[in-house]
């Protein structure tokens, strides 16, 4: 640009000039770092079947939507890092031993259905990862079950122990064996430990606010110690509700998608309670195992619901034209 | 807390006066005239505190020549005055008579009116609008008695049952015939939706008038002088510069040592309501309190992505609004819908956009929807109330 007079030419922006710094693309990077040290952990857990998987999956979302994109006569915006977010998250709920082709369908249905199909960047109003897998378990129940397609490895599922031999059956997952991943589940959803790690890194970040995942967390706590209170012989107690299966990862991660949840903290607090709530109901009256992504789907369903409760706003005007500026 | 939303007034270095330095030729002031019709034209020659503009509907306040010199230009947004001479407008007369016809004195003295109403609830807002905008303590605690005089004939004009100073917490600011009222000094605190709430305790009440201090002080300078204040202070880091309204900002950055660059933002105002100017001719205003730099950084910019949903504009907003769902409507020209999300209500603090983490200009879009809807008609009961 020429210099208008032998000035610099100065940049003309609208209030407020100032910005915080933050950017959702650093947070989809920190979301992805905090996932790292469970995916580690898978790993460590199943070598290179996991490594298989969360790149198979990373890859078909990133190239999902920039095809999307494409066809959409859009600005390509992998480099915004939320594909590849979504992608990881999805490879972290499928089971490690998965067929390749079962990979790249759910993240290409997640990434299709579950947010391009919206409008793609913000409009998904479901968790995207969430809806990929949902559409897998309803299709192929035998590849998703993690006792049928782990069958090679020596680690058994306790939430499908628990489900069809009862709570005693616990005793031989110890907590500590727990949050080290000693546990079949999704190939990264269920390495507890290092997801509580991620958690409080994002939280230390201020990636999320606590609102969601601690309600969540109670939610899960409170509906499980109601059983467990009622007879502890036929309910597991809260504490392996909350170390088995992803609960800790539908939490920290899933549950807190910006665009699904709602916003304000009334909100925030009553949606991650819903949660919680009913991830327990559907774990011990449902016929799936783990509850945790159909109980997070539900909640983001009744987001728009949630979102009506507001406070009223300040003063209460409701035509522009009463005030004017003084 | 964030250093940027901090209110409490700072040590100012002592004030510079502009005409006693070296500006390198003769001064030309840039007066904004938008919406005004000019009273002078080219080559004519004007006094100082003499009117060249004012407002066809009778609304705004008259724009005065803060010095003696040559109109150099009328455009149709500014008219440019060169210095030269002394000479000096005659007296204005400030009878005491009925609230309309001393609030038009006023007026027509160049001091802005709007908003005033007889037998409100005054309020006078001492509180610095913005970091760093706390030039106006030197008129407090230096200036008192022109303060005092200013508020008496505001008492005249509007007797308001009941008057209280707005200060930061913890300085001893007092006004004679005030109440005091200590405001916690944290961003929006200072805005007057927010002033009044803390004060009254009510929300947007229809009997307040809230004033600003400088306001305050120009009307008792006008008053005590007989002529329109031709002088303002602005604030350029912690330095106050005394100078006639309408000097550019080039002059005022060159006497401040500051070199702008490329794609800096030369703003008006603090940095979350300020305005950008894109000249160094552009003249200060009277309201004028401050001017803020933001150099080029790699601080995100404004940018059209959709809203991503993380709520932080609606935890942050002060008057308890959803700026991601208006911003949404607005964006895509559905401004009726905007009316349900309580945008009347919104303060323009600009915190939405501060926080957002799509950098969505969400005060623009809620300005465009105000903008917009203010433009359809109204019913008359409405009209009345205003």
């Amino acid at each position: 640009m020429k210099p208008l007079s032998g000035s610099p030419v100065f940049t003309v922006s609208v209030p407020p000039h100032a910005h915080c710094g933050r950017t959702f693309k650093q947070d989809a990077l920190g979301t992805i770092i905090a996932l790292l040290p469970a995916a580690a952990f898978a790993v460590w857990h199943y070598q290179m079947p996991a490594v298989r998987v969360l790149a198979l999956s990373c890859f078909t979302a990133v190239l999902t939507e920039t095809i999307c994109l494409y066809f959409m006569k859009r600005e390509i915006e992998a480099d915004n890092y939320t594909a590849l977010l979504y992608g990881l998250l999805f490879g972290f709920l499928i089971p490690p031993a998965a067929p390749w082709w079962l990979v790249v369908a759910g993240s290409f249905i997640s990434i299709f259905m579950g947010r391009m199909i919206f409008g793609g960047q913000g409009t998904n109003p479901l968790c995207v990862p969430l809806v990929g897998w949902a559409v897998l378990t309803v299709s192929w129940p035998d590849l998703m079950d993690f006792d049928m397609t782990m069958l090679a490895s020596e680690l058994t599922y306790p939430l499908s122990q628990l489900k069809n031999f009862g709570p005693e059956t616990l005793d031989e997952y110890p907590i500590k064996s727990l949050l080290l991943g000693f546990q079949l589940g999704g190939t990264g959803a269920v390495q507890t430990g290092a997801i509580v790690l991620g958690g409080i890194y994002m939280l230390a970040r201020k990636i999320i606010r606590p609102d969601i995942p601690f309600a969540f967390i109670a939610g899960v706590a409170a509906t499980a110690a109601i059983f467990y209170f009622i007879d502890p012989f036929e309910y597991a107690s809260p504490e392996y509700h909350l170390l088995c299966g992803a609960t800790l990862f539908g939490a920290f991660f899933l549950a807190t998608d910006g665009p699904s949840s709602p916003t304000g903290h009334t909100p925030m607090l009553i949606y991650g309670f819903i949660g919680g709530v009913l991830l327990v109901i559907i774990r011990i009256y449902g016929m799936y195992p783990d509850g945790v992504p159909f109980a997070i789907l539900l909640a983001n369903l009744m987001t728009p619901l949630i979102d009506k409760i507001k406070p009223g706003p300040f003063g209460g005007i409701t035509s522009i034209h009463v005030r004017s500026r003084s | 807390m964030n250093p940027l939303f901090s209110l409490a007034p700072s040590e100012l270095d002592p004030i510079i006066n502009t005409w006693e330095q070296e500006l390198g030729g003769a001064l030309e002031i840039s007066l904004e005239i938008t919406g005004f019709d000019p009273l002078v034209r080219p080559n004519e020659q004007v006094a100082k505190a003499q009117p060249v503009a004012a407002d066809p509907a009778g609304k705004k306040p008259t724009v005065h020549s803060s010095i003696s010199g040559t109109i150099t230009n009328v455009k149709k947004d500014f008219i440019t005055v060169r210095e030269e001479g002394a000479r000096i407008a005659q007296p204005s007369e400030f009878p005491v008579a009925d609230s309309q016809v001393m609030l038009n004195a006023l007026r027509e003295n160049g001091i802005d009116v709007r908003g005033l109403k007889e037998g409100c609830t005054l309020i006078i807002n001492a509180m610095p609008r913005e970091l760093g905008m706390d030039a106006h303590r030197i008129l407090i605690e230096e200036f008192n008695e022109i303060m005092l005089t200013g508020l008496q004939y505001l008492k005249k004009a509007l007797s308001p049952n009941a008057c209280t100073l707005a200060y930061p917490g913890r300085m001893d600011w007092t006004i004679s015939g005030c109440t005091g009222h200590e405001i916690t000094p944290v961003y929006p605190n200072s805005l007057p939706e927010i002033v009044t709430k803390e004060v009254t305790g009510k929300e947007l009440p229809s009997e307040v008038c809230v004033i600003d201090a400088t306001t305050l002080y120009r009307i008792g300078r006008t008053v005590h002088g007989r002529q329109p204040v031709t002088l303002v202070i602005v604030k350029i880091g912690s330095t106050p510069y005394l100078t006639p309204v309408g000097t550019p900002v080039g002059v005022l950055l060159k006497l401040a040592g500051f070199r702008p660059a490329e794609h800096d933002r030369i703003i008006f105002g603090g940095p979350l309501t300020g305005e950008t100017v894109y000249s160094l001719k552009h003249g200060v205003g009277p309201d004028t309190q401050a001017i803020t730099i933001l150099r080029t950084t790699n601080t995100p910019t404004v940018k059209d992505n959709p809203c991503v949903g993380c709520g932080e504009c609606v935890i942050h907003c002060p008057a308890r609004l959803q700026p991601n769902m208006i911003s949404r409507h607005a964006e895509f020209g559905l401004y009726e819908n905007t009316l349900a999300y309580g945008i009347g209500s919104c303060i323009e603090c600009g915190l939405c956009g501060y926080w957002c983490k799509a950098q969505r200009p969400i005060l623009q879009y809620i300005r465009l929807a105000k903008k917009e809807l203010a433009a359809q008609p109204i019913l008359e009961g409405l009209r009345k109330q205003k």
